[in-house]
């Protein structure tokens, strides 16, 4: 039987987003590179005939191996990693890789515990080299690369760095095949009960956890112009932060700063309003994936950056997202 | 209650930088990890709750001692450093069962570790710690309330999820920054001058019962960041 290589699918309410279709993708990736066959381990799946299976399959991945109900205890950490470990050592998979996220690195270090197996975070790529997989991981916070291999014989686990992915379809259909879990009561011990999981609203997430943020500047008035970026904020689901000027100016809190003195953030957005780019303010958002830049100042810093810039006055940027947003709002109303 | 945290010691984050004469990360100093602070923090806050002995441990040379005297002088009760031959070049795997090994020896309630540490950022040790001591593991933790013999916790996820979780004791737990803001002891505050006079005990690896296979690092060296993000999608 040929060496497996898995990605740890995790489900959103029952469906796979970006997160895990990357993952799969990546599976599809790293077995072409090593000689291995991409399957998929997706614990909440409902099935053979969940659709994420389907697209699962759409991802180049030829092997889904399917969890069982959660325990008493609920669908903790603890349970997934018992689940998984299970599975794991089943079916021994040459390779299982984790997205980085807070999440998934956390249900990677409970499987490997629990086999005794070794973790190389925060992966970029791998290679055979000779009978040696190496992988490439990022670390000291991105300043540099480490090529590693697994001390630990057998079973290998990585985290993978989630801004080096990418989610492709391929249109090469596999021969899927949907195995469930043994049902092995012993390798299931649960000591971490869950008892509820709730969602903070996006003015009370922390900056660093945001997806979504929305930065003011200088400009930006607390008693002229916030109460609209609030509500446009609210609409959006982003989280409002500021320069550290705008935190002297009492617009926001300090709890809010971004930059290399404030919070270094890492969202799949950054909305910035009056902001020039000074370099202490970029050090913080270098991890932000799309940036979007309302300045007056053509010649701004922030748009050598910007993905997407605006050059205006930020107020009417918000006004005509206000109206936009409400047009949009008022649409699903209609349908 | 019986509580050990961990502490590593490493170069400054603020100040890293890859040189590429020697091809290593490089900073003009170490410190105390920013996480582990948090989890001193909190140790510190159990005990004055529940009435608890706080240790701190790190497995390292003779540089890391700074960090424990940090512990002893922010109000900790003992400090131990795990050293010898094993230590010098020990990567992640090996630091963890050095760090297993030490740990079970304290028979702790409570261990709190970092979640990930700022220049290797494993984020898997304090699952091994569990799984050495045959405690409960709760990651990512960013509140935290000891009840009696068990641990209640909020974990984070993505985007702003959050979830409760309760484990009966003993309980690893590896901590985020959102846990609590770290204090900071004056050096003429009677805290600080009696951690100041204490000693830091050293254990080394070859007292301790540590499993040879857990001795064996993997081979590992740096590279720069270049050849960047480009990836292959077919073997050569
Ligand atoms: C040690 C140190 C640490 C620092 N740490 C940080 C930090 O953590 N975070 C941080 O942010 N800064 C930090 N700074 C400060 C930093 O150097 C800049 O001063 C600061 O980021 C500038 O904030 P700003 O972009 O809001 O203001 P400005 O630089 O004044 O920029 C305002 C921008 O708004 C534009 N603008 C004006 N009116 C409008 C309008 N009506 N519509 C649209 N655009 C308009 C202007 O063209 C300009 O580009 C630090 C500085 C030092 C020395
Ligand atoms: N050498 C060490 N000595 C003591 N504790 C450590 C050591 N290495 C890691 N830790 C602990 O493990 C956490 C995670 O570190 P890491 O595995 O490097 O991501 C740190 O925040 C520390 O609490």
């Amino acid at each position: 039987m040929a060496a497996e290589v898995w990605s740890y699918i995790q489900l959103t309410d029952g469906r796979l987003d970006e997160t895990a279709r990357k993952m799969a993708s990546e599976a599809f990736r790293v077995a072409r590179l090593i000689g291995a066959t991409p399957g998929a381990v997706a614990l909440a799946a409902a099935g053979q005939d969940d659709p994420a299976v389907a697209e699962l399959l759409r991802h180049g991945v030829e092997q889904v191996r399917l969890g069982r109900p959660a325990g008493p205890d609920g669908a903790g950490p603890d349970w997934a990693g018992a689940e998984l470990a299970a599975l794991v050592e089943t079916h021994r998979p040459t390779l299982v890789l984790f997205p980085a996220t807070s999440v998934g690195a956390d249900v990677a270090a409970r499987v490997a515990a629990r086999l005794r197996c070794g973790v190389i975070a925060n992966c970029v790529d791998f290679e055979v080299d000779g009978d040696r997989l190496v992988a490439r991981a990022v670390v000291g916070g991105g300043k540099a690369h480490r090529k590693a291999t697994w001390a630990s014989g057998g079973v290998r686990i990585a985290t993978m760095d989630m801004g080096s992915l990418e989610a492709i379809a391929q249109d090469v259909p596999g021969a899927v095949t949907v195995t469930p879990a043994p049902s092995d009561p012993a390798g299931r011990l649960v000591r971490v009960r869950s008892v509820r999981r709730w969602r903070l609203p996006p003015d009370e997430i922390d900056l660093t956890e945001a997806d979504f943020v929305l930065g003011v500047g200088r400009p930006v008035d607390r008693e002229r112009d916030l109460p609209a970026i609030q509500v446009l904020a609210d609409r959006l689901g982003a989280t409002v932060g500021g320069s550290r000027v705008a935190v002297f100016q009492g617009t926001v809190p300090r709890t809010r700063q971004i930059g290399s003195s404030g919070k270094w953030i890492r969202p799949t957005v950054y909305l910035m309003l009056g902001i020039s780019g000074a370099s202490y303010h970029m050090m913080g958002i270098k991890g932000a994936k799309h940036i979007i830049a309302v300045n007056r100042d053509p010649d701004a810093p922030i748009f050598k950056v910007a993905e997407l810039g605006v050059v205006g006055d930020f107020a009417e940027v918000v006004a005509a997202l206000l109206a936009a947003s409400e047009a949009a709002a008022g649409q699903e109303a209609v349908a | 209650m019986n509580i050990v945290v961990c502490l590593k010691q490493v170069l400054d984050p603020a100040l890293v930088e890859f040189d590429i004469a020697t091809s290593e990360l490089r900073a003009p100093r170490w410190r105390l990890d920013q996480l582990d602070c948090v989890a001193l923090e909190q140790a510190l806050r159990c005990r004055s709750a529940a009435g608890a002995a706080v240790t701190v441990i790190t497995v390292g040379p003779a540089r890391t001692e700074e960090i424990l005297r940090h512990g002893l002088t922010s109000g900790a009760d003992r400090a131990i450093r795990v050293g010898g031959d094993a230590v010098e070049d020990a990567d992640a795997w090996v630091t963890a069962g050095i760090l297993a090994a030490a740990v079970r020896r304290l028979e702790p309630d409570l261990v709190l570790c970092g979640a990930r540490s700022s220049d290797s950022g494993g984020e898997c040790l304090g699952a091994y710690l569990a799984a050495a001591l045959d405690a409960a593991f709760i990651g990512r933790v960013v509140w935290l309330e000891p009840r009696g013999a068990a641990i209640a916790a909020h974990s984070r996820e993505e985007s702003g999820w959050r979830e409760e979780l309760h484990a009966a004791l003993p309980v690893v737990a590896a901590v985020e920054t959102a846990l609590n803001e770290p204090r900071y002891v004056p050096m003429l505050s009677r805290v600080y001058r009696e951690g100041a006079r204490r000693s830091i005990e050293t254990w080394d690896v070859g007292e301790l019962d540590v499993e040879a296979e857990a001795l064996v690092p993997g081979w590992w060296r740096w590279t720069s960041r270049s050849p960047s993000r480009e990836r292959r999608w077919e073997s050569r």
